[in-house]
């Protein structure tokens, strides 16, 4: 990783993405996040707040511009520097993306067993993550027989449980009951006051309205600061 | 690493069991199809080669010749290039063994007035060694032989038509090698691409591709040798239940001698063979999703 920039967590500059060829999602687009921040990406069903984040993910290139995360530039990593940048952001998407036949604990533990940690260190940690989330009791439950609500903070465990300094959330409360959406903000709120950088990308404007935090709209194919 | 890949193939095919099921069961049932028509093939081969091991001769002796002629007779089969046997069957002892020859029919025969049986001598040369036409008629003209059965024409005939067979027979097994290993290859595969999303979700959490690869190599390799060690056991269960059902009587019995199955080697190479395609299979699905995922 030659390239490096320190000041912020995240990065974007001059972020030009298109898909096939269609007009660009993207022009141009800078963005800037801080450690510790907590902030609401937002726009339109389609506006690309699920492409922004698989950029900082590396799942998707960009056409132009480059991503810094964590000081490093990530375009052109290589497969074990690309593993070892994912290991350090945690993802919970609207559709959980939990595999159905493990049991809560056994998909909690995958970050943790990608990282190669021993079964002592990984069993201590769900233990310790389950209680703060307040999921032990679904542990040793198939994931299948989990509620929706269920299934997003068993996510949530995943996406915390190896203290990535980044927590990305892709419509965590879509599908939800109100209650249930409840407790997965404020899951994501306690993960920020412990220090990790959370972004939460929704259109529910309720949602953003509820909590005076940093909101970016993506919108004609730029980002803008909504204050 | 190997370790972790092999506690959590073993998981994984507990849990995926639908798939692995179905990649085990089309593994056995290409291998029981292969492995009969090779082990039939090899049997075969091996039958004509025992047939053919030997020639066999039967001079039959004139019925007032004297002891000292018949003496002079075999003296002069001794010489002969490549002789191994020389038997002097007396006329009662030929009536006998044909009677035993047809097992608990032959009771029947004793019953019945058979024509008088020629003394024979019977001899036998080693593989690859024919009486030539001169030699034969060399022992036709000696004082005191009635005739020489060489049963040439039909043995010539018999190996020609095996020899034919022995080629298809290669032909049609090279066939079926290749359209088993791409069954097998194949149904590693779909198990491999089934579980596409699974590795998305592995290489979005920061799993290296080493990481998602060696579970589902070792997944393949387990799945190719159950499903080898599953068609042995059910060739070797046709294989007996064959060989009993074709040697229940005397005239076939000595068939036991000559069937045999796989050597220890054979299937160990089989074994090595099978593990190295299911590696292989596996490790290109992986590859190739891996690929389509780009991630």
């Amino acid at each position: 990783m030659a390239n490096t920039e320190n000041r912020s967590l995240i990065r974007l500059k001059k972020i030009t993405k298109s898909y096939l060829k269609k007009k660009p999602l993207f022009t141009d687009l800078d963005m800037q996040v801080e450690r510790g921040e907590f902030l609401f990406l937002t726009g339109v069903s389609g506006a690309g707040k699920s492409t922004v984040f698989k950029l900082l993910l590396g799942l998707e290139l960009p056409d132009q511009g480059e991503i810094f995360v964590n000081g490093a530039k990530i375009n052109g990593l290589s497969d074990k520097e690309m593993s070892h940048h994912r290991l350090n952001i945690g993802v919970v998407f609207q559709d959980y993306k939990l595999l159905p036949l493990k049991t809560a604990e056994e998909n909690i533990a995958i970050p943790l067993q990608i990282q190669g940690r021993s079964p002592s260190y990984i069993e201590k940690k769900i233990k310790q993550v389950a209680g703060k989330i307040d999921i032990e009791s679904l542990l040793d439950q198939p994931i299948e027989s989990l509620s929706g609500g269920e299934q997003q903070l068993v996510a949530i465990a995943r996406a915390s449980i190896h203290s990535p300094a980044l927590i990305l959330a892709d419509e965590p409360t879509a599908n939800l009951d109100q209650k249930m959406a409840g407790r997965i903000i404020t899951t994501l709120l306690e993960l920020n006051e412990s220090g990790k950088t959370v972004i939460i990308a929704t259109h529910d404007i309720n949602l953003i309205k509820a909590h005076n935090k940093r909101i970016l709209l993506i919108k004609n194919s730029g980002l803008h600061e909504v204050c | 690493m190997l370790t972790n890949g092999f506690i959590k193939a073993s998981k994984n095919i507990r849990e995926n069991r639908s798939a692995a099921v179905s990649g085990i069961i089309t593994t056995s049932v290409s291998l029981v199809i292969l492995g009969s028509v090779i082990l039939l093939y090899i049997n075969i081969i091996g039958l004509t080669q025992s047939l053919f091991q030997q020639a066999y001769y039967s001079i039959f002796i004139d019925a007032d010749t004297e002891k000292n002629l018949r003496n002079n007779i075999v003296i002069s089969l001794k010489v002969l290039p490549g002789i191994s046997d020389i038997r002097i069957v007396r006329a009662d002892e030929a009536r006998e063994e044909l009677i035993e020859s047809f097992g608990e029919s032959g009771t029947a025969l004793k019953k019945i007035e058979l024509p008088p049986f020629p003394d024979i001598i019977e001899f036998s040369l080693e593989k690859n060694t024919i009486l030539t036409d001169a030699e034969i008629k060399k022992i036709r003209s000696m004082p005191g032989v009635n005739d020489v059965i060489t049963g040439r024409e039909t043995k010539e005939q018999i190996r020609t038509f095996f020899t034919i067979a022995e080629f298809v027979g290669f032909f049609l097994i090279s066939l079926l090698v290749v359209s088993m290993v791409l069954m097998i290859h194949n149904s590693i595969q779909l198990a491999v691409r089934i579980r596409i999303g699974e590795i998305e979700i592995l290489k979005t959490l920061g799993a290296t591709s080493s990481f998602v690869r060696t579970p589902f190599v070792i997944e393949g390799v387990i799945i190719a040798i159950i499903g080898y060690l599953i068609s042995l056991g059910v060739i070797y269960l046709l294989y007996s239940f064959v060989i009993a059902g074709i040697t229940f009587n005397e005239a076939t019995y000595s068939l036991r001698d000559i069937a045999r199955f796989f050597s220890a080697g054979q299937m160990l190479s089989v074994l090595l063979f099978v593990g190295l395609l299911g590696f292989f299979s596996s490790l290109k699905a992986t590859g190739k999703v891996l690929q389509e995922i780009k991630t």
